[in-house]
Order: structure tokens, then sequence, then C-alpha cells
């Protein structure tokens, strides 16, 4: 009952849901974009401010962070073909009334079938009593590559079947990086290379501290993706030894190795991916290693695949 | 209240008015080069001096070293980007001409 | 302390998912519906995570809290499938949302 902290949510709410509406109605692309990546910090404050500082570290690194850098780049060759200003077909007064009416009326419905929601147990207790049998300390790192270690190998069999959807629908040149000369002269190359060592050094510190605390193969992924980001924009492109059996066996190795871990599993008489307590730790660790490479891996290839996609869209439009 | 926590709370505040006076010279100043001066001297200053206010509350020095690890890296990125931001504009509004290689 | 914080923030998520579902089919740039999207998406799990925050005297509920992590990084695949998808479309007919004269 602080009124102090009431005030606070109570403002941050306002203005996280300010921010989402404006991100929608702003003229243009820029505004949008630039309000949305306010919005995902936001939320990353949100969520810190609801006791889940794992869920916030994520959201701000992939979810504000890389999405970020994505629209930005899009944003780019959106804006810069064309006319200067785009056909922005008029829309009536009654489009609008409709869509604001619409807006209030979900949200009203939804707003009461969230306060009419019934009490539940949760799942808190049960997660803490297995704690012990788990291998790790930390209960959200339990839950994901121990007890619901299914939906992870899934999720990273995701993140492969988008790179998969990014190489079919990127267009005719597929995944063709190109050499890019290094700047290290300038301020940018500079910075990047003299911070790769200590970005290394956070990744392998927020992995190593899943086991303890809020951090593991996530986040340790996406720092790692993002030193490889932050090099392409230093003007360091793939290496020359990155041939393009590597790149495949980077992005399929996480996947394969828990399929691995999984299918042993299976033969040693246990479920699928059910690690016996006494090797559950050392497995754990071995399985977010390869997950944390083909996570930061696959983010990167995200990144590096759409920016040096030179998608020409002046040809489109001269075409037709 | 003990000292520490009263010194704190001062570091803090300051911290939080350096970041208002920059946030409003970002809104009220004129153009490009003098906004860009506003928010990355401000907001380093302010950043710094929150960070100190919290190191003095955090129990052991390694945590301490951490956050002061986060000011560090955060003048290394605001530096960069300002330097990129000033280039870019200043590359931009003279037609591109005047355009260092490489600086 | 929190106890009136997840209140706040579960509320939240009906007026965000509103929004976010009226902007998928309001707006008709591809950068913006896909914002859009990203919205709607951002407001299902701030109501994972709120409820997780009732406090029943263990801490917050790590399950919805792994599924959320997994969650955001399914979103932003699918986000980044979306962009190029639409950077496509727009590379092949220079339309840059549904429903534009090409």
């Amino acid at each position: 009952m602080n009124p102090v902290a009431v005030g606070f949510d109570g403002l941050l709410a306002l203005l996280i849901l300010f921010l989402a509406v404006r991100a929608l109605t702003a003229p243009g692309l820029q505004q949008p974009v630039i309000l949305f990546i306010a919005f995902g910090l936001a939320m990353a404050l949100a969520w810190a401010r609801m006791r889940a500082p794992d869920v916030a570290l994520a959201e701000a690194a992939i979810g504000t962070g890389l999405l970020g850098v994505l629209l930005i780049d899009s944003l780019g060759l959106f804006t810069r073909s064309k006319s200067e200003t785009p056909p922005q077909p008029r829309r009536s007064r009654a489009a609008s009334i409709l869509a604001v009416g619409t807006t209030l009326l979900l949200a009203g419905g939804l707003g009461f079938a969230i306060l009419a929601m019934p009490e539940a147990e949760g799942l808190a207790a049960a997660a803490a009593e297995k704690l012990g049998a788990s291998g790790v300390d930390h209960p959200v790192t339990a839950v994901l590559l121990n007890f619901r270690s299914f939906d992870t190998w899934l999720e990273i069999g995701v993140l492969l079947i988008a790179m998969w959807g990014l190489f079919c629908a990127g267009g005719r040149e597929g995944f063709a990086p190109r050499a890019t000369e290094a700047r290290p002269g300038t301020v940018l190359g500079g910075t990047v290379q003299s911070l790769l060592p200590l970005v290394l050094l956070v990744g392998i510190y927020l992995l190593w501290l899943g086991k303890v605390d809020s951090g593991g193969a996530f986040q340790a992924g996406v720092v790692l993706g993002a030193a490889g980001i932050l090099l392409r924009l230093g003007g360091l492109g793939f290496p020359d030894w990155l041939r393009p059996w590597l790149v495949r066996t980077l992005l399929l190795f996480g996947f394969a190795f828990m399929l691995l871990v999984g299918l042993s599993a299976l033969f040693a008489g246990a479920a699928f991916l059910e690690y016996p307590p006494t090797l559950a730790g050392p497995l754990i660790l071995a399985v977010e290693l390869a997950a944390t490479l083909s996570i930061g891996f696959t983010l990167y290839c995200f990144f590096t695949y759409l920016f040096d996609l030179r998608i020409h869209p002046a040809t489109a439009s001269s075409e037709s | 209240m003990t000292i520490s926590e009263g010194v704190t709370l001062i570091l803090c505040l300051a911290g939080a008015v350096f970041f208002l006076a920059g946030t409003v010279g970002l809104l009220r100043f004129p153009d490009f080069f003098s906004r860009l001066h506003a928010l990355t001297k401000a907001d380093t200053l302010g950043l710094g001096l929150i960070v100190l206010g919290l190191m003095l509350q955090v129990g052991s020095i390694a945590a301490a070293l951490k956050l002061l690890l986060i000011w560090v890296l955060a003048l290394l990125a605001s530096t960069t980007v300002c330097h990129l931001l000033g280039n870019y504009e200043l590359s931009r509004s003279s037609g591109g001409e005047k355009r260092k290689a490489g600086s | 302390m929190t106890a009136e914080a997840h209140e706040i923030y579960a509320l939240l998520a009906a007026p965000l998912f509103a929004v976010g579902l009226v902007g998928v089919f309001a707006c008709r740039h591809f950068l913006k519906k896909i914002i859009a999207a990203k919205i709607l998406g951002a407001s299902a799990f701030l109501l994972l995570i709120a409820l997780a925050a009732r406090d029943h005297g263990e801490g917050p509920d790590p399950v919805p809290h792994a599924m959320v992590i997994t969650g955001i990084v399914v979103a932003v695949s699918a986000a980044a499938f979306a962009l190029t998808l639409a950077r496509r479309i727009w590379q092949e007919t220079g339309q840059s949302g549904f429903g534009e004269k090409p």
C-alpha cells in the first residue's frame, strides 16, 4: 500500500498505453518506429516492476534492441525510395470512429474479463519443490532448460524455421553476404573492436549466471548476436572462413544438439529430454552453451541477412 | 535515514535533474548540434550521478564495480553515437562535399 | 508493493490488446502492421507476467516467465520473417501495404 509505488506504476502504465497508441497513429514511418522502441523500453521497466528481471532482459535485448535495429534498417529502405510523401489514402471519418469504437469496446470487454478472472494456485510452489532435482538454482532457468526444455527445444526450432523463411522470402540472390572492407580507422569500427572482448566476456558471464540468477542462454545468445551486429555495423561482415556449410551448421547446432540429448535420454529409458538428476547440472550447461551459440548466431544472421539484402525498390517502381 | 541514504537521495535527485535538463534541451533547443550537445552531456552526467548514488547502497564491491562498468560503457556508447550523429548531420548539411572519408 | 502493481499491469493488458488488434487491421503500411502485431503480442505477455506476480508466498511464478521469454524470441523471429516478406513484396510489386495500387 505504498502510494508512491502505485503512482509510479500507474504513470508507467499510462505511458506504455500512450506510446502504443502513438506508435500506430503517428504520421509517416520514422516516428512510429522510434515510438515503438520507446514502448519496448517502457515495457522492460514494467517487467522489472513485476519482479521478472529475466523477461526484462529478454525484452530490452531482443524485443526492443534487435527488432529496433531491424525496423530502423527497413525504415531507411522504405522511406528512401518513391516520392517524398508516400501516397496515404485519406481515411474517412466513419472509419476512424469505427476504429476508435472497436478499440474501446474490446478494451472494456477484456478489462472486465481480466477483473472477473478467478484466483488460481499457479505453479510456483510445484517449481520450487522440484528445484533441488533440476541441477540449477534459478527457478526460471530450471523451467526453461529442465522442466519445460521441450518448449525451449521447439523454440530454437522456430528460430531455425524463421531463418529458413528469411532465406526463402529474401529474393533471388539468396544468402550471399558480401565481403566488406574493414574500416578499423573509423571511430565506430575502433570502438566496436575494442569493446568486442568485453562483450564476449559479458555473454559468457550471463550464460554462467543463469545457473543461480537472472540470465542464461537467451540473454547470453542475444549479447553474442549483438556483438556480431555491432561488428557488421562497424564495417566488418562475414569473415572469409565462415563458409556457407559452416553457417548452416551453426544455425542448426543448438536444435540438433538438444535433439541428440533428448534422444539419448529416450534410449536410456527416460522421457524425451529428461535429465537424470545427478547429471542435470552439466547437461544443462552443455545444452545452454549449444543453445547460446545457435540463438546468437541466428539473431546475427537475421540482421546481416536483412542488412546485406539490398532490395532495390527503385527498380521495382520504375518498371511499373 | 542514515547519512549514506541521504547522500544517495541527493545524488539521485541531482542526476534526475540533469536528465530533465537534457530532455528539456532536446525539446527546446533550436538546431541539431545544440540538441545533441544537451542530450549527450546532461544524460552522461545524470547517469554518472545516479550510478554514484546507487554505488553507496549496494553491499559488495563487485556489485559497485558492475554499476561503474555500466556507466563507463554508457559513456563510450554515447560518445560514439554523438560523433556518428554529428558527422552524419555535418555531411548532410554540407551536401556531402566536405565529408571526410573514414573520420 | 507488487500486490497493486500486478493489478495495474493486468488491466493495462486489455486496452493494449485492443489497440494492437485494431492496429493490425487499420494500419496500411506493412511496417506499422508489424508494430501493431508486436504490441498485440506484448499485451498477452503482460497479462501472463502480471498473473504470475500474484503472490502465493513462493515469489513470482517462474513458469509464465519462461513461457514469455520463449515467446519474445518467437515473436521477434516472426517479425523478422514478416519484415523480409514485406521487403520482398515491395521489391516485386512496389506496394508497401495491402490494397495499394502498384
